[in-house]
């Protein structure tokens, strides 16, 4: 047979993995390219995708005019790379043309030749109704009446049951009988309409191909809901097969509809593989070495600090907080320790080692509260403490946000809502504050409690995992996360342990904002839980017993919880601290305050339309303003410009380069000797780093191909996913508002240990090991003992004297 | 007091300065346009005030212009409708106007989008204020014209594009019908219809008028507004024209434009509700579009979809309302449904975070609890109620069955016909016989339609036949041409109105010839993006698009419309032809310059 799924999983290898919305997490855009060397599987795809992969010309001239881009070490790259054709290339850069048309995506060469001979884009107007079909069968709550059986059938099937059962046979099926159209299979379906569509066999699957890529972002979340059912709260089952039937019947379909001849196309004889032009090539080589460069001499000013920087004494701290490694953390951390001196900060993954399922008690389903590819250990609830059968809170930001497609009820809801709806737009485009305050730590007593511990008696709910922890695994946990950090000595009385998450309005893409190993969910939860176990006495006693880690009584860990948009830190259970630390609590309040202040300042300053100087309170306001006006399409800059990532401890990049985000991971070398606690931190930070920093990367660089487009015209689309205007596909990457100030660079990683061991911490993760030998980050140690950089290359640290010098 | 009204000339000025192509920074932007729209605003206000003592409603003549002896008055008339309209045109404004400012920071196009927003607020208020059907006219063509800017706002959007063509396409043909009914309204009342009039006239004096002229412009005008508030057939597409950014979309197709039709409705009242066929056509087309729009709107699955449909169906309300005869309710539900939808689409991004969100325990009981209506059926009715309602009722595909396939037709069939050389020979004898003879032939009406129908030949021959802009502009001269040829031959007399149509045009054909010899190379069938690079032919050719089209802020449009009344009195068959033909234009402007300017552009 011509259809296997061998031949559309490897068709499916080039689709977009996108998943619903709500379910966002960042992810390498080129992920099913990864196992090629970075520059290769750029080259591929910009002959495939028609994409370019790089930055404008522009953005490099840019650099060279400020000076970021020294023309040194770019002569030297060119000469490197391009060989004896550096000095054109050099021209090309500094004063040559380069235009790049993305031709539409949504036609492939053989369906244009469809097009061509029908004079009308039939593609489009089936694709049109496709799609619109597709969104109705997977809607995930949106619609009033839902596809019949939508549920229970498979997409072919309940089409074809719909479409038979109806008394009047839709339009694009007049022409041929139903049974023509809906054979019993869909592989039969296939076959049949190919040879309608496409008779010569050898362009067929070809044919197939297009047909799948016309419609990337669809058959993208269709392929991944195939291999993940369990990402749809209504299940449905559907593959690319179905997809693929339903396609090539209404493709046909609609080709009869329009055309009153029975005729094909001339479909070209053979059709050329996809490649770039000599020139096109020398082109990219010439960008290639721009990109180089300019990421080479960005790192170098960093490295150079590093390295000329002077070890600090190390000074017993009053307060300890541990903070998710986020780069968004970074500056919250360096404001901190710079407002008093007695306070020591760490970083870590932001669900502290808990990869659970977490269920809140308002939310019909529980959620992924780890990262994307670790696999979840637990169930953990949350009860109320209260009364359980209370009538639950109701999450009402916009009431009547949706039309509620009954007309009367339409005709009452507009003379009863339009006076307050318009008051309400009125006051949050005028003052979106209202009297909201602008405190900025808040406490919170918790109205729920987590079940932590493992109840045998209960077997838990829905799902088929084990409900809370037993105590051994409470001890292992506790130890396996401070020892990762190296935090195993000097505990100062108090630790704080905070998660962080986002809150913002009238904006699809929240989910990005989220905690990145929470799966872009708030790591508040992981932070509460994390605490609850540390503060327990019998885990201590165990820890002791166990691993000789000894958490003196009068340390208390208090759990709190960073919102990054609004600049807000939330401190749970506040009222069970110990009498005797209350006061340097209070104190520490004070610190956190200020050090949020300071961080609202600087990220305002880096919004483009603040123009006053902000002084503190006025920064908290913009920030908060931007947390809940409906009109912000930039609620806060995420991920962007982060470059670095750094694996080592506090002490050396305390103090450098401070505009500079950074994804900041603790890690002693002196408690590892052997490189096993780096190989396990590796084997999350590099995934999780370097998804984020190449979703924004390649989103940046060709947001056509590879991202959103502008958020304006967004339109959800069945609780999946979002569309341009009504018609058009499903939309993946990053929206333009999201990365439009970003900076492409690879990501830079940076270990603090000794380069054999650096090296042999990535040997035994596949994953790990394809990402960094791939160079699709630039890994890096730093050996404290010497002070000397090692750079990876071509499978071994090379040591790095040179560093670029700016002007 | 009348002075006041040059305010409301604000927008249209300050759209203008928006459109030269000099750019200006956000912040001035942003001070314009507030400014631009807050000063009419209290103007609104002042009149509303006023109107509370002194004669209500009123009627003011603001100005006359003079064009080789013919008159054409702007009058304003204030009633209880005009300021509902205007209050919502200001009120919804302003607050969309401030939404958008924050929500296109940085957006490519910032400067171009409030521009069109203006010219369209403009558009509005010419539309409320306007005292006779002329002036309501010119509001509406510009509302027509600034809603296709802003859903092809996109330029580098295939789809968004031709959607932008296919709705305008729609709004010209039933423009076609206002056009019609406004021209009738000269040879009805001798001077254009004016609204005070209207509310006055007595059942009696519409008696007494030609009852055929009386149904005919009834049923113009409900097909005007047919179009205009996307009534059935044609509901589908404001869920097509979601496409610019959120509040230009909100602004449109969930307020202003889309009420524009009820709107007219209310003005011209008296004279549908005389005659029954009139009230009987509202309210079955109110009841279908009800009927069709709620059961699309409760399939659709994308908000704005929903949303959308949700509108035509309030509005299918709206129009029962209408012909049930409570005018007054109309006006409150019109008011009130206006705020609410344009609220509705602002927020919409949040459908996903808010109260719908499905990992609500409460909202997830609610979904998978719900009783729809649906279910109580047989299974087989309710799966073609489905089915139905997922193909849109096969409405796109009967419409172009309808419309764009038969003009298609109808050309090639004249085409074959024309070709042939013995037509050949006798039409082009015929037509030098026609010249030669001029005087005192009573046949010279026969010659005339000929080179009417010889216009709608080569208009439609320019948009369906021609893949080169040049040979397209070619024939869109032969076509004018062929009008004013035609026009002249019915009667001698007629020649200064056809000097001050064509005059004052001339200059833009050339123009438009020229740019279209320019790039005369270039396919028509594919976008070539040029909008960019050549950013001053696109602008020079927006410009003639708007004078030959009969923009109504160009002097072309008084010559459009003195042309065609001057014609009226003399063969209603030569007006409609040429009428056509002018509206065919304006849809071969809009193909040509999408063509040409708009596209994927080059990174």
């Amino acid at each position: 047979m011509l259809i296997d799924m061998d031949f559309l999983s490897e068709v499916a290898r080039d689709l977009p993995i996108i998943r619903p919305i709500k379910e966002f997490i960042h992810l390498n855009l080129l992920l099913p390219y990864q196992h090629l060397p970075f520059w290769n599987a750029l080259t591929e795809v910009s002959a495939k995708f028609e994409a370019h992969p790089l930055p404008e010309l522009e953005h490099y001239r840019k650099k060279i005019k400020s000076g970021e881009l020294p023309l040194v070490l770019l002569r030297d790259k060119l000469d490197r790379i391009l060989k004896e054709d550096s000095e054109q290339a050099m021209k090309f850069i500094l004063e040559g043309k380069f235009e790049f048309i993305h031709h539409d995506s949504r036609t492939g060469k053989l369906h244009d030749c469809w097009n061509e001979y029908l004079g009308i884009n039939i593609i489009q107007l089936a694709d049109g109704m496709l799609i619109k079909w597709l969104s109705m069968f997977m809607d995930q709550g949106i619609g009033h009446w839902q596809m019949p059986e939508s549920g229970e059938r498979s997409f072919y099937d309940c089409l074809k049951n719909l479409i038979f059962s109806s008394y009047i046979v839709p339009a694009p099926f007049r022409k041929l009988v139903l049974s023509d159209y809906f054979l019993s299979t869909p592989e039969e379906t296939i076959e049949a309409h190919l040879k309608f569509l496409c008779p010569d066999e050898d362009l067929q699957k070809t044919y197939i191909r297009e047909s799948i890529m016309t419609l990337r972002g669809w058959a993208g979340l269709i392929y991944n809901i195939q291999q993940s059912p369990q990402l749809l709260p209504f299940p449905r089952k559907i593959d690319l097969l179905d997809f693929l039937a339903i396609k090539l019947i209404l493709e046909r379909a609609w080709i009869e509809q329009e055309s009153p001849i029975t005729g094909h196309p001339v479909f070209p004889k053979t059709l050329e593989p996809l490649s770039l032009t000599p020139e096109a090539k020398k082109n990219f080589l010439a960008f290639r070495a721009c990109q180089e460069a300019l990421e080479e001499a960005t790192y170098d000013q960093y490295l150079k600090t590093i390295i000329e920087k002077q070890d600090e004494n190390e000074a017993l701290s009053d307060y300890q907080a541990i903070f998710c490694m986020d780069d968004r953390e970074s500056s919250l951390r360096r404001f901190l320790e710079e407002t008093s001196s007695r306070i020591e900060t760490f970083g870590t993954a932001g669900h502290y080692g808990i990869n659970c399922l977490y269920h809140h008690p308002e939310d019909a389903f529980p959620k992924k509260q780890c990262p994307a590819p670790a696999a979840v250990e637990v169930y953990l609830r949350d009860v109320p403490i209260e009364n359980e059968n209370k009538r639950l809170p109701r999450l009402l930001k916009f009431k009547n946000t949706q039309p509620t497609g009954n007309f009367l009820k339409e005709w009452f809801f507009s003379h009863l809502n339009a006076v307050s709806s318009t008051m309400k737009l009125t006051s949050n485009l005028f003052f979106p504050l209202g009297f909201k305050s602008l405190e900025n730590v808040i406490e919170i007593k918790s109205e729920n409690k987590l079940k932590l511990f493992r109840d045998e008696s209960v077997t838990a709910g829905d799902s088929k995992l084990p409900e809370g922890y037993t105590l051994n695994q409470m001890v292992d946990l506790v130890y396996q996360q401070l020892v990762l950090i190296g935090f195993i000595h000097h505990f100062s009385p108090l630790i704080f342990i905070i998660g962080h998450g986002s809150n913002s309005v009238n904006n699809p893409y929240f989910a990005t904002y989220g905690c990145g190993a929470c799966s872009g969910r708030s790591g508040a939860a992981n932070a509460r839980a994390f605490v609850e176990m540390a503060n327990n006495v019998e885990v201590r006693e165990l820890l002791k017993a166990k691993y000789g880690l000894f958490i003196p009584s009068t340390t208390y860990f208090i759990a709190g919880f960073h919102d990054t948009t609004r600049d807000v830190i939330e401190l749970y259970e506040s009222h069970s601290i110990p009498s005797e630390q209350k006061c340097s609590y209070e104190r520490f309040k004070k610190y956190l305050s200020i050090a949020l202040y300071k961080n609202a300042r600087e990220r305002s300053k880096s919004f483009k339309l603040v123009t006053y100087r902000p002084v503190s309170k006025q920064a908290q306001k913009e920030v908060l303003r931007r947390s809940y006006s409906l009109f912000e399409t930039r609620p806060e800059l995420g991920h962007t410009g982060v470059a670095f990532a750094i694996v080592g401890r506090r002490d050396i990049t305390k103090g450098l380069i401070p505009d500079q985000p950074a994804f900041l991971q603790s890690y002693d070398p002196s408690v590892d000797p052997d490189g096993k606690l780096l190989a396990t931190t590796l084997g999350a930070v590099i995934p999780v780093c370097s998804g984020i920093n190449l979703d924004y990367f390649f989103s940046r660089v060709d947001n056509l191909r590879f991202g959103a487009g502008s958020k304006l015209p967004q339109n959800i689309v069945g609780n999946l996913g979002v569309s341009h205007g009504t018609e058009s596909d499903l939309l993946f990457g990053l929206p333009f508002q999201m990365i439009d100030q970003h900076q492409p660079l690879r990501l830079f990683l940076l270990i603090e240990q000794k380069p054999e061991i650096a090296l042999a911490a990535i040997q035994n993760n596949p994953l790990v090991k394809q990402i960094v030998y791939n160079h699709w980050v630039h890994y890096a140690c730093f050996d404290p003992s010497i002070k000397k950089i090692f750079l990876f290359e071509n499978g071994q640290m090379l040591i790095k004297e040179n560093f670029q010098e700016l002007v | 007091m009348k002075a006041l009204f040059l305010f409301y000339l604000l927008p249209l000025l300050s759209s203008m300065l928006l459109a030269i192509p000099i750019k200006h920074s956000e912040k001035i932007i942003t001070r314009l346009t507030t400014l631009s729209l807050a000063i009419p605003s209290f103007v609104s206000i002042y009149l509303f005030i006023n109107s509370f003592h002194g004669s209500f409603p009123l009627e003011l003549e603001l100005a006359v212009i003079k064009v080789s002896g013919h008159n054409f008055p702007f009058t304003a008339w204030l009633d209880i409708g005009t300021f509902v309209m205007l209050g919502l045109t200001h009120i919804l404004g302003l607050l969309v106007v401030k939404y958008s400012h924050g929500y296109l920071h940085l957006e490519k196009g910032y400067q171009r989008f409030f521009s069109t927003i203006l010219f369209f607020i403009f558009g509005m208020e010419v539309l409320s204020l306007a005292g006779h059907m002329d002036l309501f006219f010119a509001g509406w063509e510009i509302v027509g014209f600034s809603s296709f800017l802003l859903i092809a706002f996109y330029r580098s959007q295939t789809r968004s594009v031709s959607n932008a063509w296919r709705i305008y396409n729609i709004y010209r043909v039933c423009d076609l019908g206002l056009l019609m009914g406004a021209v009738m309204g000269h040879i009805l009342w001798h001077e254009a219809t004016r609204f005070s009039a209207l509310q006055e006239m007595s059942g009696q004096l519409l008696s007494a008028t030609n009852q055929t002229s009386l149904t005919l412009l009834t049923f113009f005008i409900i097909f005007a507004s047919l179009g205009k508030s996307a009534q059935f057939p044609f509901h589908n597409w404001p869920s097509q024209a979601m496409e610019g950014p959120t509040p230009s979309s909100a602004i449109f197709y969930g307020a202003l434009s889309i009420h524009a039709g009820v709107f007219l409705l209310i003005r011209m009242q008296p004279l549908w509700s005389h005659g029954q066929m009139g009230t009987i056509l509202i309210g079955v087309i109110g009841l279908l579009t009800l009927f069709f729009s709620s059961v699309q709107g409760r399939i659709q699955t994308n908000i704005k979809g929903q949303i959308a449909f949700a509108s035509t169906s309030q509005i299918g309300l709206m129009f029962i309302e209408l012909s049930l005869g409570f005018t007054q309710l109309v006006l409150i539900h019109l008011f009130c449904h206006a705020l609410y939808r344009c609220f509705q689409l602002l927020v919409s991004p949040s459908v996903v975070a808010s109260s719908s969100s499905l990992n609500n325990k409460v909202v997830f009981q609610r979904i998978k609890t719900r009783k729809i209506l649906l279910d109580k059926l047989p299974t087989r009715l309710k799966n073609t109620f489905y089915v139905l309602g997922m193909t849109d009722f096969s409405m796109d595909i009967s419409w172009r069955g309808f419309s764009f396939i038969p003009w298609k037709t109808i050309y090639w069939k004249l085409r074959r016909a024309i070709s042939h050389p013995a037509i050949m020979t006798v039409l082009a004898a015929l037509s030098v016989l026609s010249l030669s003879r001029v005087e005192g032939v009573d046949g010279v009406q026969v010659f005339s339609v000929l080179f009417a129908l010889m216009s709608v030949y080569f208009a439609l021959k320019s948009i369906f036949f021609h893949h080169r802009p040049f040979s397209a502009m070619r024939d869109f001269s032969f076509s004018l041409i062929g009008c004013m040829v035609s026009v002249y031959l019915l009667n001698k007399q007629l020649l200064h109105s056809i000097e001050a149509y064509i005059l004052p045009v001339t200059p833009f054909l050339v123009l438009a010839l020229i740019i279209c010899w320019q790039f005369r190379k270039h396919d028509l069938r594919n976008f070539h993006a040029l909008g960019t690079k050549h950013a001053l032919a696109a602008n020079v050719f927006m410009i003639c698009f708007m004078v030959l089209s009969g923009m109504p802020v160009t002097t072309a449009f008084i010559g459009e419309d003195m042309l065609l009344e001057e014609l009226l009195k003399h063969s209603s068959l030569i007006t409609a032809l040429i009428a056509l033909c002018l509206m065919i234009n304006g849809l071969l402007f809009a193909k040509i310059y999408s063509r040409l300017f708009m596209g994927r552009e080059a990174l």
